[in-house]
């Protein structure tokens, strides 16, 4: 997006309708100062955002005057919104209803014309009766949206829960200089929360702050605390930004076409040894059918790693006051906020491919319901920078503890897992066909072997006074980092072989769609003892809240 | 948490879960009977087998229920709620009451004839392992009641 910080501009204002109450207009009007029973003054929380001209910043602070709960205030989404909607619609009505187009389309002409004609216009009107009904405000501390054409539906969303604020920018919202708004609460499915799509950028920099203030407001302040400066309205700092040289090499590694490209020509060869009719048309040399092979094998790649490319171009992380914000992408923007405090897991990832790039993918969730790629998803760190960019996201990661390997018991485990089944397979392939090549099946279980020695070795754990670390993968490596003071419930389980080894599974149950974070074959003693630890309620919390998710502890300035 | 301090469950589940083993086994069996009909082996070996079969299903079914009852213990702790379970994979599960969202009392109508209930405790994790089947209706309330005072009681701090 551009400028990030555009002094908002009042653009082309919804039409505002059935106003009863102060009108929200494009000057900022102070509210009439009613602070009852409010610890946070009014007065001075409305002139800590005097830049926020939007028109929305009058009712949302306007929150304690009379009126405002009236039928005011209630905004409508942007006016090219039904436009862009039901573009979404026709490529989802595609995606969905193509068997009916075929049908049209076998039909004849006018027919297909006709129908599609039709469809077109029905998808446009509901879409324009849709926004009509649509109409969303800020009141206090809750973000209200009424919609609905025939069920009428009114959903309102406490600040105070909110997850995630995400910002979508396809190029069609980019040419009219509009975005796509998701907010989402704990729970909930793969749909955002509440889904504003679109506004202007100004009207969704005015939400994204007004819902940071409001949420800041609602954490209880010590009476006769001032409200903390606003620091909103300053340029947020880069805390990270992604260089494009470790990108390119992780797109490129990522490639699942990178296979293709470096067997491509092995396999021309063998295709061009037994000249193969395939390459009848093509140069009939060896080398005319290699090159014509790697050249198809090289844009093939080359498509693969700007897909990736294109997708996480310019991937920065910043933060504004306790907000971080990801932004990245070249033609679609994505920005996703995510107020650090809700940060429930971390979760570094090495694959194979990250390993011949050296970048890591980092990974924090919070609670909230996306499972999709709305969640800080950093896909290539470099791994001599990984450790501080976590630590940006879950503070202490910096310098960490170094990770556990566990017990001897949990390496014959992890051999006898891998190996017993593979052994079965290949006495089964011996004695079923009896020929001398069969023999050639005892290499699985010894491969098997080498698997489980390297599992084990992946496998670990570690803890620090903020986070338990669990390690495993094997020729890549996974590693979780849960913050102690996140954890929601905990269990250790042990099957019977563990319990003849003394092993056991220590799972940490968190908030967030994974729900839980498995750390196999500790020793059983260790998993005992961090199971009571990491179930400990908080000693002497001044928290009040500490049973709602993420809404934790953050309101005694540290 | 030691086990001393672990209860087991009331005894009556065993029947519930003794009833619940055996219709649990019943479309098997009918399963199992179909295809002694229908494989190409003599009707009354078919029958034969297939009863057999059911007959271990079922014997198995009920010679587990004791096992499993046997270790099922809980306990309400002054911060936690503690579970231990499992006959092949045994589990010992930790919720802390801070983190309860919501206690669910359920009977169903099985529950109800034997006098039980089963409660359950959920949290902001779906993965919480935290429902005790087989306790006796109004133990089951007692419990209700305590671990909300407790859950009231520390977010209150």
């Amino acid at each position: 997006m551009t400028p990030p910080f555009d002094p908002p501009t009042p653009g082309p204002a919804p039409p505002d309708d059935d106003q009863t109450g102060p009108a929200p207009t494009g000057d900022f009007a102070p509210p009439n100062p009613a602070p009852t029973g409010d610890p946070a003054p009014t007065d001075s929380a409305s002139t800590s955002v005097p830049s926020l001209g939007s028109p929305l910043t009058d009712v949302a602070i306007n929150e304690t005057t009379p009126g405002a709960l009236g039928s005011d205030g209630w905004r409508r989404r942007h006016p090219t919104s039904p436009l862009i909607n039901t573009i979404d619609n026709v490529y989802r009505s595609i995606r969905q209803g193509w068997a009916v187009i075929i049908v049209l389309a076998l039909r004849g002409p006018v027919v297909f014309v006709s129908g599609v004609a039709v469809i077109l216009a029905a998808l446009a009107a509901w879409t324009v009766v849709s926004h009509l009904r649509f109409q969303y405000r800020l009141v206090g501390s809750e973000l209200q949206v009424r919609s609905g054409v025939f069920t009428h539906q009114t959903r309102t969303l406490p600040v105070d829960r909110v997850q995630q604020v995400s910002l979508n920018q396809k190029l069609r919202h980019q040419v009219f200089n509009v975005v796509d708004v998701g907010i989402e609460s704990a729970g909930g499915g793969d749909e955002a929360e509440i889904r504003l799509s679109v506004l202007t950028e100004a009207e969704a920099e005015a939400i994204r702050t007004r819902l940071t203030v409001a949420r800041q407001r609602a954490t209880p302040l010590e009476p006769g605390t001032p409200l903390p400066p606003p620091t909103l309205a300053v340029e947020p700092t880069l805390l990270y930004q992604q260089p494009t040289r470790a990108l390119v090499k992780w797109s490129l590694a990522n490639s699942p076409f990178l296979l293709v490209a470096v067997l491509a020509p092995l396999l021309g060869t063998a295709g061009g040894l037994v000249e193969d009719q395939i390459f009848d048309r093509f140069p009939s040399s060896i080398v005319g059918a290699l090159v014509a092979i790697a050249f198809v094998a090289a844009i093939v790649l080359a498509a693969a790693t700007a897909l990736n490319v294109v997708r996480y171009h310019d991937l920065r992380l910043t933060q504004s006051d306790d907000e971080l914000r990801l932004r990245y992408g070249l033609f679609t923007r994505q920005q996703v906020d995510v107020p650090k405090e809700r940060i429930q897991v971390l979760v570094e990832n090495l694959t194979v491919p990250g390993r011949i790039a050296g970048v890591v993918g980092v990974t924090a969730h919070n609670a909230s319901g996306t499972t999709g790629g709305t969640n800080t998803y950093l896909p290539a760190v470099p791994q001599a920078d990984h450790h501080d960019v976590s630590d940006l996201l879950v503070p202490g990661l910096a310098l960490r503890a170094p990770i556990l390997r566990h017990p001897a018991a949990a390496l014959a485990r992890s051999v006898i897992r891998r190996v017993v089944p593979m052994a079965i397979v290949a006495a089964a392939v011996i004695g079923l066909t009896r020929s001398p090549w069969a023999l050639l099946t005892l290499v699985l279980p010894v491969v098997a072997a080498g698997f489980g020695w390297r599992a084990w070795i992946v496998l670990g754990h570690a803890e620090t006074s903020d986070v338990v670390i669990g390690r495993a993968g094997v020729w890549g490596e996974s590693t979780s980092f849960v913050r102690r003071d996140r954890v929601q419930s905990a269990s250790m389980s042990a099957t019977w072989t563990q319990r003849r080894r003394r092993l056991a599974t220590l799972q940490i149950d968190v908030a967030q769609p994974l729900g839980s974070v498995s750390i196999i074959d500790m020793a059983e003693s260790d998993a005992r003892r961090l199971l009571i630890e990491i179930t400990e309620p908080p000693t002497q919390s001044a928290s009040t809240d500490t049973a709602e998710i993420g809404a934790t502890s953050d309101s005694a300035p540290s | 948490m030691t086990d001393e301090t672990l209860v087991p469950i009331d005894a009556r589940v065993r029947r519930q879960w003794q009833i619940e083993s055996i219709l649990g086994t019943v479309p098997l069996t009918i399963g199992v009977v179909i295809l002694g009909v229908v494989l190409p082996v003599p009707t009354v070996l078919g029958v034969v087998g297939a009863i057999a079969i059911g007959l271990v299903f079922i014997v198995g079914g009920l010679a587990l229920v004791g096992v499993r009852y046997r270790h099922w213990r809980y306990a309400l702790g002054d911060d936690v709620l503690v579970l231990q379970h499992g006959v092949w994979q045994r589990r010992l599960s930790m919720t802390p009451y801070f983190r309860v969202q919501n206690v669910d009392v359920i009977d169903g109508p099985l529950e109800r004839r034997l006098g039980l209930k089963r409660l359950t405790i959920s949290t902001a994790s779906a993965a919480t392992d935290a429902s005790i089947p087989g306790l006796d209706s109004d133990e089951a309330d007692r419990l209700r009641t305590r671990i909300l005072e407790r859950a009231g009681r520390d977010a209150a701090v």
